[in-house]
């Protein structure tokens, strides 16, 4: 369920994984590029009904894939800018719901190095950065839980903390607020909090979210575990024997492991989560893995 | 407290992507704004994190009290329902204006309207939409609350709600579509008799206005010229309370404090005093116990049993069926209302019904069947996002107001829109209703005779981008009601006939690309409402109604 809300924040933060991604605490250096070519897998059977944990015969294992195009430029010695956008498709193991696909959001980042201490070999690093996010395609917004996208534009503001010891282990610490658009649905009426609205505006709940990576990097090494969570800063829960709406108050707890080798030119990256706590979503498996390609530009001068 | 914050500030919503909001913000600021002030910038940087951080609420569009176009002073001579002898009704005569009670419930008018606040003045303006209108609004609320099906227990059978325990899960009722077309068929129809009822009083007692007796007493809502003893907010606040009530028993505190609430709105606008309330309240509260006696016997109590089923698939399998639906549902649900097309219709008499049932359908494996069938594992294939979109417009599932519920609102919007009366409005909604419950009717009456699988059922392959509902296929619920609704409203509103009809078409044509229903199940369906509604039409031109 919410595994629309659960691109937006899994394209932003499964790239634990890659070259460098809106979560963690690497940069491009000037005029270098990293492009990525990821493919995701979500899949869940069990989801939680509000508070409640259950399964549902009538839908199974619902799985989300998607093929994500990434790019991320050193623009100066200190800013970078981050795009993505993915192409997703949903499925269900059971009954006769149907799958949806289509490209989904392009989001842009820029990510600007605040602070760059290096006292004695350790490196201490802060980044302020800023997303936003929009639908490239007219997807349907709420035909949850297979629908690719819950259809917001979205603005995001997050800090980072990065900290490396000499022997490379490191602590990369993430925050950060997202605001949503109000969306637009087919229907005209929708029920929301016990209250029937007579449009079809839907109010979407903004998100806190943070994260932690505890790893160690060394030469074209890196590697960590991760530990993610969000939530919602309002909304509604799934009543009962009900399909999720975009109003619902989802919230995820997420812990996995990643790693990534990147080469002087090509690279590999593969990561794995769990979510194992949650509201209004799907206690979902991610897999993860992809191609990276590293080059600089303008190298003459 | 970010939302209390947003709420002080009138126009401001949380939305940060609406340029409505941003220009409201700026023009705020605007007027905010005093050149010698070096400060103002920080003063002002308080409304920008309200702007970031307010609650997005959407607002409920704030409607225009009802001015009506016509008093109808014959109303009290319209065919009600039920009620056969109106005027037989007790009510009270009014005491006399000059009395002393009566004085002293005019001065009780101006002290309410002296100390009135902004809330008590919001209600009031809430209220004067419509009586009929915001009990029709608050009947749809409780119909998309309750429309759930309920879980499976752990063993793989189905609790069923139970009316003497209606707060426990399952709450009683399951608000599908045909319950939920039955419950505003009696609202409609009680609202009605007892306006019908409510006018013939009115215009024989002749009681003024109380701003027309007391010159201090303001109207606070628009004049309607009509006689004031009994009050017609009073009589569709008791009739709507009472049969919402049995409708949807555990609501009944909030329904009673509901209808307190309407009364002390309506004593506010300078229309009535107490007496004309109290009047009205009893009255509507005694028609519709009428209309509860006849829902005591109408068939809605066994029409769940189960027995049911296995005797209609036995009958259907004798005449050639060799497919009979099956639940598609995981466990396996037993088929909803089976004993729906036993309800005593509104319109017509119950030995009507099979005159009114559709031909049988093709039989599966036929030419006939392979076409439709073809049609639908296109659609599973490939659907336009215009296609999805009426599919998800019309689809009224579990958690919506179901159907019956979306012409309910379409028919008081376009009463609404006319500026009808109270009781005219109570009219187009009576008779709408009841063709559309009728239409349930005929509709459940085919379902469980034809017995018919659903597209999924017969074909593995097929997806769908709706929920299926859990009973047969032929004919379409939606398609049923639909072509009722829209004949009845196209008769009521002969200038709207087009769009009517159209809504109707796409409402039909929306379960074919939902992948839920055979074309042929839609077609049928929407033949079968328009000859349902046919009675309900022949009612209304005899009903003594200005046509």
């Amino acid at each position: 369920m919410k595994n629309k809300l659960y691109t937006i924040v899994f394209t932003l933060l499964s790239f634990s994984a890659s070259a460098q991604t809106p979560a963690d605490g690497l940069t491009m250096n000037h005029r270098q590029v990293c492009i990525a070519a990821l493919y995701g897998n979500n899949a869940w059977d069990q989801y939680w009904e509000g508070p409640v944990k259950i399964t549902n015969a009538n839908i199974g294992t619902v799985t989300h894939q998607s093929a994500m195009l990434m790019g991320a430029v050193g623009l100066t010695e200190r800013l970078n800018l981050i795009a993505s956008l993915p192409y997703i498709t949903s499925q269900a193991s059971q009954g006769q719901f149907a799958g949806q696909q289509g490209i989904q959001d392009l989001s842009l980042w820029l990510k600007y190095r605040v602070f760059d201490l290096a006292p004695g070999k350790h490196s201490f690093k802060v980044f302020a950065l800023g997303g936003l996010s929009a639908p490239v395609s007219n997807y349907v917004p709420d035909f949850l839980p297979f629908c690719i996208g819950l259809g917001s534009r979205t603005a995001t503001a997050r800090a980072v903390i990065d900290y490396q010891l000499p022997q490379g282990i490191y602590l990369t610490l993430r925050a950060g607020h997202t605001w949503r658009s109000n969306i637009f649905i087919d229907r005209d009426a929708y029920q929301f909090d016990g209250k029937l609205y007579y449009t079809n505006e839907v109010p979407m709940p903004n998100i806190a979210e943070g994260g932690a990576l505890l790893g160690w990097r060394k030469g074209p090494w890196v590697t960590a575990l991760t530990l993610d969570h969000f939530t919602c800063r309002s909304g509604d829960d799934i009543r009962p024997n009900d399909m999720p709406f975009p109003t619902n108050l989802m919230r995820a707890s997420t812990a996995g492991i990643m790693g990534k080798y990147q080469g002087q030119h090509w690279g590999i990256t593969l990561a794995a989560s769990q979510v194992f706590a949650g509201r209004n979503v799907g206690q979902s498996r991610m897999l993860q893995g992809g191609l990276l390609y590293l080059f600089q530009y303008n190298t003459g001068k | 407290m970010a939302k209390q914050l947003c709420m002080r500030v009138p126009g401001l919503t949380g939305d940060v992507f609406s340029f409505r909001n941003y220009y409201h913000a700026f023009y705020i600021m605007k007027n905010l704004y005093i050149k010698s002030d070096r400060l103002f910038l920080l003063k002002v940087l308080p409304l920008v994190f309200l702007l970031a951080f307010c609650n997005k609420e959407i607002a409920s569009p704030e409607l225009e009290a009802l001015v009506p176009g016509s008093s109808d002073p014959s109303g009290g001579q319209w065919k009600p329902f039920l009620i056969s002898n109106v005027a037989a009704l007790n009510i009270p005569a009014p005491a006399a204006l000059t009395s002393s009670a009566y004085q002293a419930e005019l001065e009780a008018v101006r002290t309410a309207q002296a100390g009135a606040d902004a809330s008590q003045k919001a209600g009031l303006a809430y209220w004067s939409a419509g009586a009929v209108y915001r009990w029709q609004e608050i009947a749809r609320e409780l119909a998309a609350r309750y429309n759930l099906p309920p879980k499976s227990n752990p063993d793989g059978t189905y609790p069923a709600p139970d009316p003497n325990r209606p707060c426990d899960y399952p709450k009683f009722p399951f608000a599908n579509p045909p319950y939920a077309s039955r419950a505003f068929a009696y609202l409609s129809v009680a609202q009605y008799d007892a306006l019908v009822a409510a006018w013939n009083f009115k215009f024989t007692f002749k009681r003024p206005a109380a701003a027309v007796n007391d010159p201090r007493i303001q109207y606070l809502k628009p004049a309607s010229g009509l006689p004031a003893y009994p009050s017609e907010d009073a009589v569709v606040a008791g009739a709507s309370v009472q049969i919402l009530k049995a409708m949807f028993p555990c609501e009944s505190e909030q329904l009673e404090v509901k209808a307190q609430e309407h009364l002390e709105s309506i004593l506010l606008s300078g229309h009535f005093t107490r007496s004309d309330l109290d009047a009205g309240a009893t009255l509507g509260r005694q028609v519709a116990q009428t209309a509860l006696a006849r829902a005591g016997n109408d068939g809605m109590r066994s029409a769940g049993s189960q027995a049911l089923t296995a005797q209609f698939i036995q009958q259907a399998k004798a005449r050639g069926l060799t497919t009979p639906w099956t639940s598609q549902e995981s466990p396996a649900r037993p088929g909803m209302l089976p004993g729906f097309g036993l309800l005593i219709p509104w319109n017509f008499e119950k030995d009507v019904l099979p005159a009114l049932r559709p031909d049988a359908p093709p039989l599966p494996g036929s030419d006939a069947f392979k076409k439709d069938m073809d049609e639908l594992l296109g659609f599973t294939k490939k659907l336009t996002r215009e296609q999805h979109r009426i599919a998800s417009f019309w689809s009224d599932g579990p958690g919506s107001y179901t159907p019956p519920g979306h012409w309910n609102r379409i028919a008081a919007d376009l009463a609404y829109a006319q500026k009808l009366s109270e009781l005219r409005t109570a009219r187009v909604m009576a008779l709408t209703t009841t063709a559309v419950a009728d239409a349930g009717i005929t509709c459940w009456e085919a379902k469980y005779y034809y017995m018919y699988p659903r597209p999924s059922q017969m074909d593995q392959r097929i997806k769908t981008v709706v929920g299926l509902p859990n009973f047969p296929s032929y004919t379409s619920g939606h398609s049923t009601f639909s072509g009722a609704a829209a004949t009845v409203l196209s008769y009521l509103f002969p200038q709207k006939t087009n769009e009517l009809q159209a809504m109707a078409k796409e409402a039909s044509e929306s379960r074919i690309y939902g992948c839920i229903h055979y074309r042929f199940d839609c077609e049928a369906g929407l033949v079968a409402g328009a000859k349902t509604a046919s009675f309900a039409v022949e009612r209304g031109k005899k009903d003594g109604a200005p046509q």
